[in-house]
């Protein structure tokens, strides 16, 4: 019997349980969970290297010889430059002779400096950047304490970032209310080494309203033109999320992106007090629905993955296909859509995405252009399994 | 691969990422990274083969262009 253990490619550790923004839509803070704020505004150097300790030990158990360590929050760099680095370098000594570490961070841009940039150039971080747009769209959501706008703040760390040759990520909740292919086409232009954009989070609990005011599939009205935009004008350089992701889904992979699939997630979250989490989006079902009953300072990730709870399955060993997905043409590919927004109060998780007819609209779409039928996917997810299983035994 | 629905005939064409449009090359891209990643068992035990987080900046970028743009 396969090890759940073996799953844990990746820890991502929440060094900040504050902002400095205050995004309407936030699933940290403006979603209904409250457990931030009895935690430590900031990780200590304690927590954040038994993590590590931690990640070591599983990496030890499994042979894993490739690990993922993002930072990540509230925002993260409101640690500052300095304990970052004490961070990286901890991870980077801390997996040593064990596995190649790759470091993240996700940030909302706002509070880069030179130092900062320069530390990323440093130790090869991947930097995501949040954003969702051209001045006008950014700064109808993403806001400061205050309500002010924090596009301007945005673009300054951008620069620092091409100043200093540093690629990045753009993160973008898609925004109903503005022109998708402006905001692409803004996005475009800055440059980006590949942009993700996030369908908003709702549950089946406040879903309705959307759909009364947005229309059935508001994801796929937008984000199909995008779709559309990127296949005919755009460059492999630029990746873009979840197009990318749903095209290596269709040609018969795995799915690389979380939105997708029954497959493990293989990643958890350690909270600035050490507490060990299952998907963080998930505290937008309930409040505390992302927690569990460990602690890095006390247990190892092998403990949380011998549970057998929601976000032990949900981490190691993969949520099972909703119930209302059976008979779906693309239950093998879509697998339910995002887990948390399969959720309803009272009644779990065993229900397709909210976005569900988005996600079908955009499968089909982007099946279109590839000319690959769900028939096709089949034959060629055989054919990869047959080609590993050839490789595992020669 | 031969024998199977995957056009590995394209593949031979694929040059280097950064210059290619997605309409003309993201098929076989993917089809050639896919192929290797299945006949490569240290790429399998690397985390290639799990999701990462959609709110993180991921490391979805191709190994060939990350590795391009470690040189610039």
């Amino acid at each position: 019997m396969p090890d759940p253990l073996d799953a844990l490619s990746g820890v991502t550790f929440k060094v900040a349980s504050r902002c400095n923004l205050n995004c309407s839509y936030c699933y940290v803070f403006n979603k209904g969970d409250a457990t931030w704020r009895e935690r430590p505004a900031r990780m200590s150097q304690e927590v954040f290297e038994a993590g590590i300790a931690r990640l070591r030990e599983a990496c030890l158990r499994t042979g894993r010889e490739q690990v993922s360590v993002t930072l990540h929050g509230g925002e993260p760099t409101l640690i500052g430059a300095t304990r970052a680095r004490t961070f990286f370098e901890a991870a980077r000594r801390g997996l040593e002779g064990v596995a190649d570490v790759r470091l993240a961070i996700q940030t909302n841009g706002t509070r880069l400096t030179r130092e900062w940039v320069d530390l990323f150039d440093e130790h090869r971080v991947d930097v995501g950047v949040s954003m969702d747009g051209p001045r006008a769209v950014h700064d109808r959501q993403r806001v400061d304490h205050r309500g002010r706008g924090s596009y301007r703040a945005v673009r300054r760390g951008l620069d620092l970032l091409h100043e200093g040759g540093v690629p990045f990520a753009l993160l973008s909740v898609v925004d109903f209310e503005s022109d998708p292919l402006e905001v692409h086409e803004h996005f475009c232009a800055l440059g980006p080494d590949h942009i993700s954009y996030l369908m908003p989070h709702f549950t089946y609990d406040d879903i309705a309203e959307v759909n009364a005011r947005y229309g059935p599939t508001p994801c796929l009205d937008w984000l199909g033109p995008v779709l559309d935009h990127w296949w005919e004008h755009g460059s492999l350089r630029t990746a873009v999320q979840p197009f990318a992701a749903m095209a290596r889904i269709i040609l018969g992979g795995p799915s690389r992106l979380d939105l997708f699939g029954g497959a493990p997630l293989g990643f958890c979250f350690v909270e600035t007090d050490g507490d060990i989490e299952g998907l963080d989006v998930l505290k937008i079902c309930e409040d505390g629905f992302a927690g569990t009953a460990h602690n890095v300072l006390t247990d190892g990730f092998e403990a949380f993955a011998a549970g057998d709870g929601l976000h032990s399955e949900t981490v190691f060993r993969g949520r099972p296909l909703p119930t209302g997905c059976a008979g779906c043409p693309e239950a093998e590919t879509c697998g339910g859509g995002y887990v948390p927004h399969r959720y309803l109060r009272g009644a779990g998780l065993d229900r397709p995405s909210v976005w569900c007819r988005d996600l079908l609209g955009l499968f089909g779409q982007l099946r279109r252009l590839l000319a690959v039928d769900q028939r096709e996917t089949l034959s060629r997810r055989r054919a990869l399994a047959e080609l590993a299983a050839a490789s595992a035994s020669a | 691969m031969e024998g199977h629905d995957i056009d590995v005939s394209r593949l031979a064409d694929v040059g280097p990422q950064g210059s290619l449009a997605v309409r003309a090359a993201l098929k076989a891209t993917l089809d050639r990274e896919l192929a290797e990643q299945a006949s490569t068992p240290s790429a399998r035990n690397s985390g290639a083969a799990t999701p990462e987080h959609t709110a993180s900046p991921g490391h979805c970028t191709p190994a060939q262009a990350r590795a391009d743009r470690l040189r610039r």
